[in-house]
């Protein structure tokens, strides 16, 4: 049975309700309201950002679901990113960040993971000032405040 | 409203993505700005290592032991050979007296001068 869903631009989607419980918001919202013709208002995301959502589950749609493990520490996990993720997350920085806040409000936990590794990938090897530049940060630490903090943490470069 | 960007995610999107970052990263990081560095030094701190004698050596002034001890209650993972005179440093930070700084410095000194001569990482040790 397919599901609509309302974007915060007022534009509907219809999709199938495998592709949309992708989303364990709508899941909840599925499971909650009962079956329904009436669409699904999500104004918390625009249609661009909707349509690349969508995009993501309908390819991820026969996924297992992820396991949590709580003991798992990511920094022991790998950082790749399957092929496919990496061209769909090549989009500019700013409908990146609104595919992971859409992520993170739908509740699609695979997909706030493969944004928020994009992120760490684009940070990876840069110095500070190239991290500013990157993300349009402006440093408001004193050059003796900065100067203090880097040589606090210095043995961080010894590994 | 602004544009998203990285200050527009919350603490909470901002540690997963900390948390595919290397300690070398963190501490890049953590040098951006004052919201990052509240941000990512719990993180960088949190695996902890100085296992060679030249990280060791970061610490022989009072600075830099005053920030070992203001951070240690970060420290999960603790990667190191000198166990003993760190929790020495921390203890006597932590009681900052006058007395206790003489004493700190004599007990650092004394854990250097344990450390094997054949490191060249020593000689520049006055």
């Amino acid at each position: 049975m397919p599901v609509t869903l309302t974007s915060l631009d007022d534009v509907k989607f219809t999709v199938d309700k495998d592709v949309a419980e992708r989303s364990i918001l709508i899941k909840n919202m599925i499971e909650d309201v009962g079956e329904s013709d009436s669409p699904i208002p999500l104004p918390n995301v625009s249609s661009a950002v909707l349509k690349k959502v969508i995009e993501y589950c309908e390819h991820h749609r026969n996924d297992p679901v992820q396991v949590q493990d709580e003991t798992d520490d990511p920094r022991k996990r790998s950082n790749d990113i399957e092929e496919w993720d990496m061209k769909f997350m090549a989009v500019d920085q700013e409908m990146l960040f609104e595919i992971i806040l859409a992520a993170n409000y739908l509740d699609i936990k695979p997909l706030l993971d493969v944004g928020c590794k994009t992120v760490a990938n684009i940070i990876k090897g840069k110095t500070p000032e190239e991290i500013r530049k990157t993300f349009n940060i402006v440093n408001d630490f004193t050059p003796e405040e900065e100067a203090q903090i880097k040589k606090e943490n210095e043995w961080a470069e010894d590994r | 409203m602004p544009l998203p960007g990285l200050s527009t995610l919350t603490c909470e999107i901002r540690l997963i993505i900390l948390s595919h970052l290397s300690q070398r990263d963190l501490s890049r990081c953590a040098l951006v700005n004052k919201d990052w560095h509240a941000l990512c030094t719990p993180e960088l701190w949190r695996v902890f290592s100085i296992s060679n004698p030249v990280s060791f050596h970061r610490f022989k002034t009072e600075k830099m032991q005053q920030a070992l001890a203001k951070n240690i209650h970060f420290v999960q993972d603790l990667e190191t050979h000198y166990i003993g005179v760190i929790k020495f440093i921390v203890q006597q930070s932590n009681s900052d007296s006058q007395e206790s700084r003489v004493e700190r410095r004599r007990h650092y000194f004394a854990t250097v001068n344990q450390l094997p001569e054949s490191d060249s990482a020593l000689s520049w040790w006055s």
